[in-house]
């Protein structure tokens, strides 16, 4: 349930970029590929809620976000949306497990520890809950970024790159774990990226 | 996970520019607490031992060691005057009460003081056990002077001339304790008072050996007298052959409370124009030396204030450099769902937070100096310890030191609320 139409962003000083309209059924799937400078990045944070657009609508859940006052989005954010980045990022004063607990508190959910074990249980760094993120190799900090996406279960998981900094074993892993939690939440994944090896592992595909 | 328990968090994770904050806040703190119960006492010291007079009378010499040696006891007197002159005060209509004070000698360093029991009423002092004295060579002691000395009711001991610990013994004259002063938080507990006539009766008998000493002992006393004035009159008695008269009798000072306000604009001109005597008035003279003091006090409290103001540009740096280190993991908390009023306030906590365990460290600090002075004040001048409980200007320095707190946070936590999640965040 995810639908863009007529939108636009330009930045101040810089380029403009007009973007296709995308519609979503539930639990349905998408990869956006393009190469560097097309406004991917872009186009994700305007979706995930971080950039207001110039023009159009982004309809997340029923809900037109891009008209949200700035309190009721970041709340919106918290609850429905879950963002995997580029390059991941942490709390650094807080352990893996801390931060998940973190992100369920920031979102206004109860913070449920189980919860929290048993979503680094599925991606299969459990053993690392209680070490500072910084201490983690660049493998389990992407996981750890995905757990922190998928915490409180959003109804739309977006990933900017989640695979260029990876090798291809690591990239296939990620790419799994996405898809197999977007699945088990019936949630919307869509993917921006520039790794064509991707490519072969989604049926809806378009490019900018 | 909660906002406060973060900024904790924060903190603990960059010890290096924590534990410089809380060495400068702790510094600061604990310094100008130190000070403001250091004046708070002698204020209280003060006001406590002037209790109601309003007037001294003394040998004409410096007003303030007038007051000094009379009323605080801690310098020597100016001199001594004629009782009966003292007298001739006393019935004047303005004065309600006038207290006379014989001293010269010590016991173990504490005072022995000839006086009535109108002096210890000044100062509503009760008797903690015992009877206040009755005749000649009975006297009643002091709470400190009981602790220190272990002085129990019946005991008897010598005074020693002089009023530091070295002076001669007057060996055939003994005291004996008869009642035990009650704490009065006033000069009375480190004095020994007795009836006047005990401090005429040890001298005039004292005379006797001294003029069997001859001129050698003359000639010691006339020394005495150019370092220590009260030795003066002494001196002097023993020049005259006809000693034991009334006529002759003198104290150290004579202590006046006005019948009416009156009193204070005519007393003091009369006595110092028309006496040789000096009348002093010790509310003035102690502001005097307040002020005096209050130079020192006023340094000291600029200096802390000082350390105080580094401590909080301290607090600025260390939260405006990690802040930009953690504009990262700001944005990342907006994307999950912070607002900005959360962000702002979880730097805001942090200093705030600094602040709070920078004045209880300082509090903790200033006490543990106080125990310190209070010791120290015990050693050399038998007083007692100082009270650790919280004054009034702590509430308002703990206040000022939260705002320190606040304030050094408040540039920084208006980076936290600016952060661009889209900006930061696309920085690949």
């Amino acid at each position: 349930m995810f639908q863009v139409s007529q939108l636009q962003y330009s930045y101040p000083k810089g380029p403009s970029f007009q973007f296709p309209d995308l519609e979503l059924k539930e639990a349905e799937h998408l990869l956006i590929l393009g190469a560097s400078g097309v406004g991917k990045t872009t186009l994700l944070h305007l979706i995930g809620g971080l950039r207001i657009p110039g023009q159009g609508q982004i309809s997340i859940q029923g809900t037109c976000i891009n008209t949200l006052p700035q309190g009721k989005l970041d709340k919106f954010r918290g609850r429905n949306l879950g963002i995997v980045f580029q390059r991941p990022h942490f709390v650094e004063a807080l352990t893996a497990l801390e931060n998940l607990l973190l992100v369920q508190k920031l979102s206004g959910l109860a913070t449920e520890k189980k919860q929290a074990i048993q979503v680094l249980n599925n991606l299969g760094i459990e053993a690392l809950a209680h070490k500072k993120p910084y201490r983690l190799s660049q493998g389990e900090q992407q996981r750890l970024s995905i757990a922190m996406a998928v915490i409180n279960r959003p109804k739309l998981l977006l990933a900017d790159e989640p695979t260029s900094s990876l090798d291809d074993h690591n990239s296939e892993q990620v790419i799994d774990l996405l898809m197999k939690e977007a699945e088990q939440n019936s949630a919307n994944l869509i993917i921006i990226t520039h790794d064509q090896r991707v490519k072969s592992r989604f049926t809806n595909t378009i490019t900018l | 996970m909660n906002g406060i328990r973060l900024s904790w968090r924060n903190l603990v994770a960059r010890p290096l520019g924590t534990a410089l904050s809380l060495l400068l806040l702790l510094l600061g703190v604990g310094l100008i607490t130190l000070v403001l119960h250091l004046q708070n006492h002698l204020q209280q010291q003060m006001t406590n031992n002037l209790a109601g007079i309003d007037l001294v009378v003394g040998a004409k010499g410096s007003p303030l060691q007038l007051i000094l040696s009379s009323v605080l006891h801690i310098d020597n007197p100016t001199g001594n005057i004629a009782l009966a002159e003292a007298e001739k005060i006393g019935r004047n209509p303005f004065v309600k009460k006038a207290v006379p004070l014989s001293f010269g000698d010590n016991y173990q360093g504490y005072r022995i003081v000839g006086t009535t029991l109108e002096y210890p009423a000044i100062y509503e002092a009760q008797l903690a056990d015992g009877k206040w004295w009755e005749q000649p060579m009975e006297a009643c002691i002091g709470s400190l002077v009981a602790e220190r000395l272990h002085l129990k009711i019946g005991d008897h001991f010598h005074g020693n001339h002089g009023l530091d610990e070295h002076g001669e013994g007057h060996e055939e004259h003994s005291y004996r304790v008869v009642g035990i002063i009650g704490p009065t938080q006033s000069v009375v507990d480190q004095l020994i008072l007795t009836a006047t006539e005990s401090v005429w009766e040890v001298h005039e008998h004292e005379e006797a050996p001294h003029h069997h000493d001859g001129e050698n002992h003359h000639d010691e006393h006339h020394h005495d007298e150019t370092e220590e004035h009260h030795y003066e009159a002494e001196a002097q008695r023993k020049e005259l052959p006809h000693h034991h008269e009334d006529e002759d009798r003198e104290i150290t000072a004579l202590l006046i409370q006005f019948r009416n306000p009156m009193g204070a604009i005519q007393l003091p001109r009369m006595i110092n124009e028309n006496t040789s005597m000096q009348a002093a008035l010790p509310a003035y003279e102690i502001n005097r030396l307040m002020h005096l003091l209050g130079f020192g006090i006023r340094s000291f409290q600029w200096l802390s204030a000082i350390i105080l103001l580094v401590s909080g540009i301290s607090v600025f740096i260390s939260l405006f450099t990690a802040l930009r280190e953690r504009r990262f993991e700001i944005a990342l908390m907006r994307t999950y769902g912070a607002s900005k009023g959360q962000v702002f306030r979880l730097v805001l906590y942090e200093g705030i937070f600094l602040a709070a365990i920078g004045f209880t460290l300082g509090s903790l600090i200033a006490r543990i100096g106080l125990w310190a002075v209070s010791l120290w004040l015990k050693e050399d001048f038998g007083q007692g310890m100082l009270s650790a409980a919280p004054i009034a200007e702590e509430y308002i320095l703990f206040g000022l030191t939260l705002l320190v707190g606040a304030l050094a946070a408040l540039i920084p936590a208006i980076q936290a609320l600016r952060v661009d999640i889209s900006e930061t965040l696309g920085q690949a």
